[in-house]
């Protein structure tokens, strides 16, 4: 019951923030700005440039969001020390970084559904149709969003820095995109030390690459390699492990 | 001991990560080319192309690579190799092209292997591309190139006889005809093309021009109403003006 409320709480902090209305507002535009490339893309195939704009303007808003409302509203807690309230009643300090998370999971969810009602709108009035490739790729968005969620949690916890927070959470985004390119290039490297300290740095961070079927979402083909159970088994293992680590960390933490 | 569950919890989770994402990178693949085989061929577009790559957004940065392909080829030709360009009075002598563009837009081939890249199931692409290439600006040769792209790209489709790959093969085999000089066939592998429906106008435009060049008035009328029927404004005039020749010649006939 107690996380109950604390879950409530987080989803109503996150909605408070003026930032997430400005973002909403920009989302939508860019829908518009989809349009605009779809009338630029010739005649064959314009309905292409439409949900492929779309897809990855929601991925797109979703990061953003999560990534500047996870630092935002944490150190904010801190700051205007609202934390204290919350902690000085018997809520152990676990219940609420998992709280925390959950209530961000609970948005970005909203925000997915949300953002695809607009879109799958635009696409209907643009008389097409979508497959249900489409909607395995909006849940392997709230996936990958989910993964960058914990890690940005847990960037916020170990830092005291809210911007150095957002560029490392930023930077791993952009590390799990590029893993396989990075093993190559690791690969390449001729001290044998160095290698194998980056190649553990590498298997270390999530491979975001796996969930980025919005790339490739046409192909049935790739589609059908993609394994939910597996991804899903896969995003389990690194949000527990993550969503731990950082209640370990902020037990530590003096506030 | 509950603190020893979850110290215990997060050493498992934590050593379960290595082997998930070694597995994950030797048996998950994707379609697109390993980092070893990536060249970015044109330079302008070098920075937005990695951040496609990087930020994982190959293809909304492919379709933006598609409509900068589009304003190129629908540009004036600047781009002119003036040793290839056919001089004015020459003209008459490519009749048979939708264009007049020998020697002209050099860089064509990259604009289509930049979109291929970033997004190697675009097979409108190749489609668009192979035909532009060979019949348009006359060069087999960077079509050849661009169809093999396309072949090796799509070969997990080898075993659908109804798929993109057979598709560029046929594409391919026309431009081994128009190489060896055998019009004939080429002009019926086109029309197999044209027929099977996945080809884009302009190589319905393509195939149009060639049937008037050799005299088959019906079947290029019969192609440009086709056209024209298709509502695409940048085939609209020229098919309503050609539609109106060619029954002119197919009374005159």
């Amino acid at each position: 019951m107690k996380i109950l409320s604390l879950i409530i709480f987080s989803i109503k902090e996150n909605i408070k923030t003026k930032f997430y209305l400005v973002i909403t507002i920009f989302s939508i535009f860019i829908i518009f700005v989809s349009l605009l490339l779809k009338g630029l893309s010739g005649f064959e195939q314009p309905q292409r440039i439409l949900v492929n704009t779309g897809l990855a303007m929601i991925e797109l808003f979703c990061l953003v969001t999560i990534l500047l409302n996870t630092a935002g509203l944490l150190l904010q807690d801190i700051e205007t020390k609202s934390i204290y309230i919350v902690l000085s009643k018997p809520i152990s300090r676990s219940k609420y970084i998992f709280s925390k998370y959950i209530g961000l999971l609970c948005l970005t969810l909203f925000n997915i559904i949300f953002m695809a009602f607009i879109h799958l709108i635009f696409i209907k009035i643009s008389k097409w149709h979508v497959t249900k490739e489409y909607f395995l790729t909006l849940g392997t968005i709230f996936l990958k969003s989910g993964l960058i969620g914990s890690i940005s949690l847990f960037t916020v916890v170990s830092m005291t820095s809210q911007t150095s927070a957002i560029i490392t959470s930023f930077l791993l985004w952009i590390m799990g995109h590029f893993s396989s390119e990075l093993n190559f290039i690791v690969g390449k490297i001729q001290t044998s030390f160095l290698q194998i300290i980056l190649k553990i740095f590498i298997y270390l961070i999530p491979n975001f690459q796996y969930f980025n079927i919005k790339d490739y979402f046409d192909s049935v083909y790739f589609v059908s390699k993609f394994n939910i159970f597996w991804g899903l088994a896969y995003w389990l293992v690194y949000n527990s492990f993550l969503i731990l680590f950082t209640m370990l960390v902020f037990k530590k933490k003096n506030l | 001991m509950k603190k020893l569950i979850r110290y215990c919890s997060i050493i498992i989770l934590f050593s379960t990560v290595f082997p998930l994402n070694y597995n994950l990178f030797k048996n998950y693949s994707t379609p697109f080319l390993p980092i070893e085989r990536t060249k970015l061929v044109l330079e302008k577009y070098f920075i937005l192309d990695s951040v496609g790559i990087i930020f994982g957004l190959r293809k909304i940065i492919s379709d933006i690579a598609w409509i900068q392909l589009l304003q190129y080829y629908g540009s004036e030709p600047y781009e002119i190799d003036e040793e290839e360009s056919p001089k004015d009075e020459e003209h008459s002598h490519y009749e048979h092209m939708t264009k007049i563009q020998k020697g002209k837009y050099k860089r064509l081939l990259d604009y289509f292997k930049r979109v291929v890249l970033l997004d190697p199931l675009h097979t409108l692409a190749y489609f668009y591309g192979i035909g532009a290439l060979a019949w348009n600006v006359e060069r087999p040769q960077e079509a050849l190139e661009l169809a093999n792209i396309g072949l090796e790209n799509l070969k997990f489709q080898k075993g659908d006889p109804n798929s993109d790959y057979w598709e560029i093969f046929k594409y391919q085999q026309a431009i081994y005809y128009k190489l060896s000089g055998n019009y004939g066939d080429m002009l019926n592998k086109l029309k197999e093309i044209v027929e099977s429906g996945k080809s884009p106008n302009l190589v319905k435009a393509i195939l149009a021009n060639l049937y008037k060049k050799y005299g088959y008035y019906k079947e290029a009328l019969k192609i440009w109403e086709e056209i024209l029927s298709s509502g695409d404004p940048e085939y609209t005039e020229r098919a309503k003006i050609q539609i109106y020749l060619l029954k002119s010649r197919c009374v005159d006939g």
